[in-house]
């Protein structure tokens, strides 16, 4: 009976064992989980599915991490900072896709991990050479490149190709006063009314300091190098000239009538012949190859006099990393921004979306060649890129959506004939240093 | 009788041009959701075109509607939109008449300043209180769930005050009756109170309905997985010009679905408005 009693203990002991070990194991099999707030949709989106899918099932496997990729829209880091003022780590993400005017905010959240961590540590797959010196400039702030580059792009002049042929136009303008008289050879008016606009561009925030910017080697819109070296205090751009240069030449192209000052659909009007050139990002190239395949070109941006030496400023999101209290999980999210901007996966989300490949290894690729080959718009933008002084980028203006809205606002009536010049130039500057100041006093 | 005679084409004619007003301000108010309609059968070229065009040259293009279904998952989107929606509509119906109930009914102490708290929230734009309220639901780990996108909704001060109004005009008289026959509060308000307030009921109802069906913002800051997303989101993911243009008529088209519900939910419970006013009106 006493031996009987002896084997079953030993029997059970056993059991519990195998059974505790079994949880130990299945516990550390469990994939380290890292969380990707991303804001890509369409054929972009489906590109970065597919790269993460990749990832997934291919080194995610077998270094155990799995990702979890979530669309947030435009709102991704409206949110992180949300979650992060509310101190709720749990459904904050490991990595956020995020434009890199917010670096500022990103980077005042104690939680954020500066880049510059993983790509100064020699174990790290990426470094700073990894990626073209525009892009990481345009990720750098106050001195180290708190991001990695990802979505970039750069604003470029679309023009269709026949309708400049049939103006007796080789080439397309180098100079906003060659675009004035293009705008006027291409325009086409039935009456009052215009049936084809030479140029549609609506100026924001986003175009107004491409122009600045580009009449370089060294022009800024904001103190500190735009803001870079320091939190921007004011803008610049009103002192130094710059910005009236631009709207003087602005005048002249409305002065023309065949420039469309307002965005309605500027993919789908260009598309349909509505406009004979338009200015946007780069990365609408892949919407107009499906839209107008083979019909359109693309040029660099007008320069606002003719020896302007900055050219276009690169701009567009970044990866931004952020530490919940995990190194495990932080390092895991590293490996999957390094597989991410790897040459190629670079080749599949610019391919897809026509955002220029961060990367500078992936122009190298025979695969990428060919598709330049094929694709010469494509070439166009890495070369713009190429050839723009790294100096020349967006500044990180810290009140980025109020800015934007005083530009926006403010253009309209320049455009509209409300405000001359003078009273434009006064407004922007004025407004946006106030905005400047308030942000000042409420957070320094 | 000739006096009489007079009078009746002057109405008439009053009444013509009331009819003739009523017409048109519905007509302005229906023609966007009509063109949003005729839009989401157009090709992008009959969309983009100069001259006027309101009918598409075919309702048999459906292309646009094919886009919506590929590119969004807009059936599960549609369905977080309904439970949020309608649970929400529910328990608000359950929340501002027990509080209006209580309001128009009893007398106790402090019922004045609470009522002032009520209204005076009112003027609080819902905004300001997004951080506190992401704050609270993430506290009670209710990110992610459909407790958390439906609870700030639960409560409506705008629908409570105007519960509460009609309850004020409802007869005291007939609430005393019923406290002699022996009926307590709580019957009275279910079996006699309910039931005869069914028009501001559903006025409340319709209105929470189509309002949270339409709520952007919250549920997309409570939510972090991509299969918790309300039909709101799915326009945006249409509506985008990088790598891939869907177009105005994809757009139009989402749009179109996820206006369905809303209208269904209007037609269904219309007759329940008018029902409710006709018959407290014969009553009366």
């Amino acid at each position: 009976m006493k031996g009987h009693f002896k084997k079953v203990s030993a029997l059970l002991i056993c059991c519990l064992l195998s059974l505790s070990l079994a949880e130990v194991t299945s516990a550390s099999r469990k994939p380290i989980e890292v969380v990707f707030w991303h804001s890509t949709s369409g054929a972009t989106g489906e590109a970065l599915e597919s790269i993460i899918k990749n990832y997934n099932e291919g080194p995610g496997k077998e270094k155990n991490i799995h990702v979890n990729l979530v669309y947030q829209g435009y709102s991704g880091t409206d949110k992180v900072i949300l979650a992060y003022q509310t101190k709720d780590y749990v459904n904050a993400p490991d990595i956020n896709q995020g434009l890199t005017s917010t670096l500022p905010s990103v980077m005042d959240m104690g939680w954020s991990v500066s880049a510059e961590r993983f790509l100064s540590d020699s174990r790290s797959k990426i470094n700073h050479d990894t990626f073209y010196e525009p892009m990481q400039r345009a990720v750098t702030y106050m001195g180290e490149m708190v991001a990695v580059p990802f979505a970039m792009s750069i604003p470029m002049l679309y023009y269709n190709v026949d309708m400049l042929k049939e103006a007796g136009y080789t080439k397309p303008p180098q100079t906003m006063d060659e675009l004035t008289e293009y705008v006027k050879a291409l325009t086409i008016k039935e009456g009052d009314k215009v049936s084809r606009y030479g140029l549609n561009m609506q100026v924001k925030r986003y175009q107004l300091v491409q122009f600045i910017n580009s009449q370089g080697p060294v022009s800024f819109f904001g103190d500190n190098e735009g803001g870079r070296l320091a939190p921007m205090t004011k803008i610049v751009a009103g002192e130094d000239g710059t910005l009236k240069a631009f709207l003087e030449k602005l005048q002249d192209l409305l002065d023309t009538g065949g420039y469309k000052y307002v965005e309605d659909n500027i993919n789908e009007e260009f598309a349909q012949g509505l406009s004979a050139m338009v200015i946007m990002s780069s990365s609408r190239l892949g919407t107009l190859d499906r839209l107008m395949p083979g019909k359109y070109m693309v040029a660099p941006l007008p320069k606002v006099n003719a020896d302007d030496q900055g050219g276009a400023a690169i701009g567009g999101s970044c990866l931004s990393l952020f530490d919940r209290g995990d190194e495990a999980r932080l390092k895991a999210a590293w490996d999957v921004v390094e597989y991410v901007v790897s040459p190629e996966n670079q080749y599949i989300f610019s391919t897809a979306s026509g955002y220029i490949p961060v990367n500078v290894e992936t122009e190298n690729m025979d695969k990428m060649k060919a598709y330049y080959k094929e694709h010469p718009q494509y070439k166009a933008a890495l070369e713009q890129m190429k050839a723009s002084n790294p100096l020349s980028q967006e500044p990180l203006d810290l009140t980025y959506n109020e800015i934007n809205g005083i530009i926006t606002e403010t253009m309209l009536e320049f455009c509209k004939g409300d405000l001359n010049v003078d009273q434009a130039v006064e407004k922007i500057v004025s407004k946006c240093n106030a905005s400047l100041d308030e942000y000042h006093e409420a957070n320094d | 009788m000739g006096m009489k005679g007079n009078v009746r084409p002057k109405r008439s004619v009053k009444n013509v041009l009331y009819q003739i007003l009523c017409l048109a301000v519905g007509i302005v108010i229906i023609l966007p959701i009509i063109m949003a309609v005729c839009i989401s059968f157009m090709r992008p070229e009959e969309i983009l075109t100069k001259e006027l065009h309101f009918f598409p040259n075919s309702f048999r293009y459906l292309e646009n509607y094919k886009i919506v279904f590929s590119q969004t998952r807009i059936l599960r989107f549609m369905f977080n939109s309904l439970v949020v929606a309608f649970v929400s509509s529910v328990v608000r119906v359950v929340t501002a008449s027990l509080a209006a109930f209580s309001f128009a009914f009893f007398d106790y102490k402090g019922k004045r300043l609470l009522f002032a708290l009520v209204v005076g929230s009112m003027i609080i734009p819902a905004d300001v209180l997004i951080v506190q309220n992401y704050f609270t639901t993430a506290e009670l780990g209710l990110i992610n769930t459909y407790l958390g996108m439906m609870v700030v909704f639960f409560v409506s001060a705008t629908n409570i005050f105007m519960m509460r109004q009609t309850f004020l005009s409802y007869s005291r008289s007939l609430r005393e009756a019923a406290m002699i026959d022996g009926c307590g509060n709580f019957e009275f308000f279910i079996r006699i109170l309910m039931p005869s307030n069914i028009p501001v009921i559903t006025t409340v109802f319709i209105s929470s309905f189509v309002g949270i069906w339409n709520t952007y913002l919250w549920p997309l800051l409570v939510t972090n997985a991509n299969e918790m997303r309300t039909a709101q989101v799915a326009v945006t993911m249409l509506n985008i010009n990088e790598g891939s243009s869907y177009g105005p008529g994809a757009v139009m088209a989402a749009a179109v679905i996820i206006l369905i519900p809303s209208i269904l939910v209007f037609l269904l419970l219309q007759k329940r408005i008018v029902g409710g006013i006709m018959s407290g009106a014969v009553k009366g």
